[in-house]
């Protein structure tokens, strides 16, 4: 404990107020279907197998699920941003310090899920919002 | 300047790392008293969201052991 204690005293004090974007993103995350239902099929899939009889390797699922939770943890970033009033894919990426390219990409995501709208160009440029 | 004491939230299981703090304090060994104690019966009951939700609480860092 006094390892613990030192090495967060060496870190400072946490201000969730400057880390609300990536904490409200990571709750939805955590909260997700995604994760339930991955979680819920690791212990089948790595003794028994899938639908094909594949077992999967313990470590090549994990490396999976944390491709899979990180590609919705951003899914989420930009999520939130876009209801705290960022609209356009540049905002987004000031807002969040994703890269652009990731950013058009993953919105088309949320756009298949209804969870982005496309709202049309502003000035040339494209505008979204969230759904809800 | 005021030395920065960090409030810290520790998930124990209640079978290892509770028994363990406890058998400290009967022991009388010191440790950080920042550090509050949230008894668990696994470990493996923690949830993800708890930790979050404890950071967005104001805890400055979480430990879960187990």
């Amino acid at each position: 404990m006094t390892e613990v204690t030192e090495s967060i005293r060496g870190q400072g004090e946490l201000d969730s107020t400057t880390f609300s974007l990536e904490l409200d993103a990571a709750e939805m995350t955590a909260k997700s279907e995604t994760l339930r239902w991955l979680v819920g099929k690791e212990v089948s899939l790595t003794t028994k197998g899938d639908v094909y009889g594949r077992k999967w390797d313990v470590g090549q699922f994990e490396e999976i699920l944390s491709a899979v939770l990180k590609r919705e943890y951003q899914k989420n970033l930009i999520y939130i941003a876009l209801k705290e009033g960022s609209t356009s894919v540049r905002e987004i990426s000031e807002r969040t310090g994703l890269q652009l390219g990731k950013i058009s990409y993953l919105i088309s995501d949320l756009e298949k899920t209804n969870q982005v709208i496309f709202k049309g160009h502003s000035e040339g440029i494209p505008v979204f919002e969230s759904a809800s | 300047m005021e030395k920065f004491e960090p409030k810290i939230l520790a998930f124990l299981c209640n079978w290892c790392a509770y028994a363990a703090a406890d058998l400290a304090g009967v022991s009388r060994f010191q440790y950080p008293s920042n550090v509050k104690p949230l008894r668990v019966m696994c470990s493996a009951r923690v949830d993800p969201l708890y930790i979050i939700k404890a950071l967005k609480a104001g805890w400055d860092g979480i430990l879960v052991s187990g």
